[in-house]
């Protein structure tokens, strides 16, 4: 769908009509409130907290939080940017999506289908290529995110599949954070735009709505160097670099319901020559999806929290790209549908003395997932598949206050995927000891699964193989010590052990279960924020990731050994403006060809007005500031070994709030 | 898609926002006046505050310090915004080890480790900092104000006795609307 300003204008009209049409700001209200005597606050009713109790993951500790004041600290543009800058993660973008690899591990071309992407606790991976996304192809702008949670390790034991490696919770602002409207701009480098408008508002009857709408813009690289191309046009793919998308994002809540939607559409041109296509021709995807989801959170008693929702998701995909067939050249286009339903039943108790604990039942229904391949213009569809079914979680999860000092965290879950034979049971056990109230260690065991995506499920050609679950089995010990003076340390020596990945035969090209991959690593943080707000932060991650599915063992490919990140933010000018640094050190990686993909720094600096001005927000953010010629490996289906990332870019943004 | 279409569906459009808001924006008024708990929590800590004296009286600006991030602390930024008090009010976000005598106030949230609690309440014995929680048994811990919800109201009892220790002068009038005051 194309959406220009004819079809945005009368929505913003509209907003300017409610917003002019209301009595009483809730900030002035909430003033009223804040000051009305003690006499008074005794009568008021106390309206039920469990809905406003954010979604918060649920996960025995060991999260890693940025903020929504990190956000415009280090001038993030995006998810992925975001990621980029936790602990134990690394990020790469092959000129079509963007990756995540995790504490040395990551496979090329695996979509993110090994980590769990969730938005307000909802399960975004769709069920095509199980694909997390976190680019520029993710749902939300980055001014909607309140906070974004990462819970290394495994997630199985509450959230079920794909939660390999760890949890991606984002967690979006409420309309009162937002309370009015905002019309915000970005133009930077690579001629790249974006226009926003985004409106949040909460009334006196308690009704709270959040309404976005973006469209991004950028023409990318103008010319791009692939020295492996050098026979064709130099080796230069012109103009072949656009990428754009449309973004709505809303929520409303009354009473104890909360309707959340959002969509997203998004058009990348691929110039690499991926895949086998042509090169310096026009080959470009399409990844389009959209979610509702209706919640009902309600405090059966002060003791017994009942959460019910039914969401309904769809995802739709389609890339066009010329290839050679019979030395001519013919377009092929790929495509996919997905249509998934279902709900869940969530109760949480705290009856019991010393325990809190979660139970439910998680349903969804994978109604279709069609995946098509076919040259254009050639009748019979080379490779046409269709799949649905059911797959349902029951899990149960206990906080136990042992004593004072002493915490034990233990989840169960069973799965049922229509894609493997076998039932999952996945646990997840967590011993939090405060040895004293400024320091603590914790034990953690988990298991988790990923059941194949349905390309990997219906490509062998020999039905009698069809591939199995991939599982992980991750231990963790942790120590974080409070020394004061708001100072964290924290150090962790991690354990993974995963065994039976998806990887494609050489010789049958039937995708096996045959993948085992291993990681010994530690990791040492630390951190202190100053009452100013200046913050300093660091953290070290190491480890040694081994590919055991090869003779002997061998490095694992794209797994550094080492990375460092250093962020530090100064409030300047009597904290009317913020300047952060952001230093990333990835170590250099293997290569799918058996090189070794050097190492890089990425530096970027970010200045942003901690308040508005006259209603204007602005910021300004210069990334990769030493031009650095970083490269990156790419899935197994480049030519390329390595890809170059972009050089130093220029971002500006400017929003207007009234 | 011809024009006519396209004003149906702009139309269709406005109908359905029009519906939206016409249920934000109709329901009937609640009988008794409600609020958020974190606003509630919110202002009562700023009517403790008003309604409190502390012997460091030449202090002109407040410390409210809180020790988890979350929606109370964001609500209390708000309130230094709203500027509600004849003092200039600073919000102090504690972590866990830090020292917690330069507040005025500190409130310890329920959710908080109950070996941290303890472990602020007893540096902070000997010292004028009005702690306030809403964790059931946080005065007889030692603590000197909590708030307690019950039938759906927001009610407080005090600790006077660990009040009067530290020498903070709480108001006559606080200690009436109290729904219970200890002292020895």
């Amino acid at each position: 769908m194309k959406i220009t300003l004819q079809t945005y204008l009368p929505c913003i009209v509209f907003l300017f009509t409610i917003l002019n049409s209301t009595q009483q700001l809730s900030a002035d209200e909430k003033k009223k409130v804040y000051d009305l005597p003690l006499d008074q606050l005794v009568n008021f009713e106390v309206v039920s907290a469990s809905r406003f109790k954010q979604k918060s993951s649920e996960a025995p500790s060991a999260v890693e939080v940025l903020t929504a004041e990190n956000i415009r600290n280090y001038g993030w543009r995006n998810l992925a940017d975001a990621l980029g800058a936790i602990r134990g993660l690394y990020t790469r973008n092959d000129r079509n999506y963007s990756f995540l690899g995790n504490r040395g591990f990551s496979r090329g071309g695996d979509y993110n289908s090994r980590v769990l992407i969730m938005i307000d606790g909802r399960r975004m991976n769709e069920t095509i290529f199980d694909s997390g996304f976190i680019g520029e192809e993710f749902m939300l702008d980055m001014n909607l995110i309140e906070r974004i949670e990462y819970i290394p390790g495994t997630g199985s034991s509450v959230y079920g599949a794909n939660a390999l490696l760890g949890v991606i919770n984002v967690i979006t602002k409420r309309g009162k954070d937002i309370d009015g409207m905002r019309i915000g701009g970005e133009a930077g480098s690579l001629g790249t735009y974006r226009g926003r408008a985004t409106f949040g508002k909460q009334w006196s009857n308690g009704a709270e709505l959040l309404l976005s709408g973006s469209h991004y813009l950028s023409q990318g690289n103008e010319r791009l160097y692939f020295p492996e191309f050098a026979n064709i046009n130099g080796g230069i793919a012109q103009d072949k670099d656009h990428e754009r998308n449309n973004r709505a994002f809303g929520k409303f809540s009354f009473g104890d319901f909360t309707l959340r939607g959002g969509y997203i559409s998004r058009y990348k041109q691929i110039p690499t020559g991926s895949f086998g296509a042509f090169f310096n021709e026009n080959n470009f995807s399409v990844d389009n999806q959209g979610y509702v989801d209706l919640d009902y959170l309600t405090q059966v008693n002060p003791n017994l929290d009942l959460e019910v929702r039914g969401f309904h998701h769809w995802y739709d995909y389609y890339a066009i790209g010329p290839y050679n067939a019979d030395d001519k050249s013919i377009l092929s286009r790929e495509e996919a549908d997905a249509r998934w339903w279902g709900g869940e039943v969530k109760l949480t108790g705290t009856q019991f003395a010393h325990h809190k604990w979660i139970t439910g039942l998680e349903v969804q229904y994978d109604q279709r997932q069609h995946y098509n391949n076919y040259d254009i213009g050639s009748p019979p569809p080379s490779f046409d598949r269709k799949n649905s079914g059911w797959r349902a979680g029951v899990y149960v999860q206990d906080e136990y206050r042992i004593t004072d000092s002493l915490l034990l965290n233990v989840g169960l879950r069973l799965d049922q995927h229509h894609l493997i034979k076998h039932l999952q049971l996945n646990p997840r056990i967590a011993l939090i000891w405060d040895i004293t109230p400024t320091f603590t260690t914790k034990l953690l065991y988990g298991s988790a699964f990923r059941a194949p995506n349905i390309l990997e499920h219906d490509l062998n050609t020999a039905k009698a193989i069809l591939p199995q679950e991939e599982r992980v089995k991750s231990y963790e010990a942790v120590a974080e010590w409070y020394p004061g003076n708001s100072v964290k340390l924290l150090g962790t020596v991690f354990y993974n052990d995963i065994s039976r990945v998806l990887q494609s035969d050489p010789v049958t090209f039937n995708t096996v279960n045959t993948g085992k991959f291993s990681t010994l690593g530690f990791e040492f943080g630390a951190e202190k924020n100053w009452d100013n707000g200046r913050q300093l932060k660091l953290s070290w991650t190491h480890n040694n990731t081994r590919d055991n599915s090869v003779n002997g063992g061998s490095w694992a490919t794209d797994s550094p050994k080492n990375l460092v990140k250093l962020h530090y933010a100064e409030p300047l000018l009597d904290n009317k403006l913020r300047l952060g640094f952001e230093e990333i050190f990835v170590d250099e990686r293997l290569t799918v060809a058996h090189k070794i993909a050097p190492s890089y720094h990425l530096f970027n600096i970010n200045l942003a007005l901690t308040k508005p001005i006259y209603g204007f927000q602005a910021n300004l953010g210069v990334y990769n500031v030493l031009d650095q010629h970083f490269k990156i490996v790419p899935g197994p289906n480049y030519v390329q070994d390595t890809l170059t990332g972009d050089g130093r870019t220029v971002r500006f943004r400017l929003e207007y709030g009234f | 898609m011809s024009k006519a279409k396209r004003f149906m569906r702009l139309n269709r459009g406005l109908k359905s926002i029009a519906l939206l808001w016409g249920i934000a924006g109709s329901h009937p008024l609640l009988a008794a006046p409600s609020s958020e708990i974190q606003v509630l929590t919110v202002a009562y800590l700023n009517n403790f505050m008003k309604l409190s004296e502390w012997p460091t009286t030449q202090d002109k600006e407040l410390t409210l310090c809180v020790t988890q991030e979350g929606e109370l602390a964001k609500e209390l930024d708000s309130l230094v915004d709203a500027e509600t008090q004849p003092h200039t009010l600073k919000i102090k976000r504690l972590l866990q080890g830090d020292n917690a005598s330069q507040c005025h106030l500190l409130y310890l949230s329920k959710d908080e480790k109950p070996l941290l609690v303890q472990s602020w309440l007893n540096s902070l014995k000997d010292l004028p900092v009005l702690t306030v929680s809403d964790k059931e048994d946080f005065l007889d811990q030692g603590g000197m104000v909590a708030l307690i919800e019950q039938d759906g109201r927001l009610q407080f009892e005090v600790n006077l006795t660990q009040v009067e220790h530290v020498k903070i002068k709480m108001s006559s009038k606080m200690l009436q609307i109290a729904r219970d005051v200890r002292k020895k």
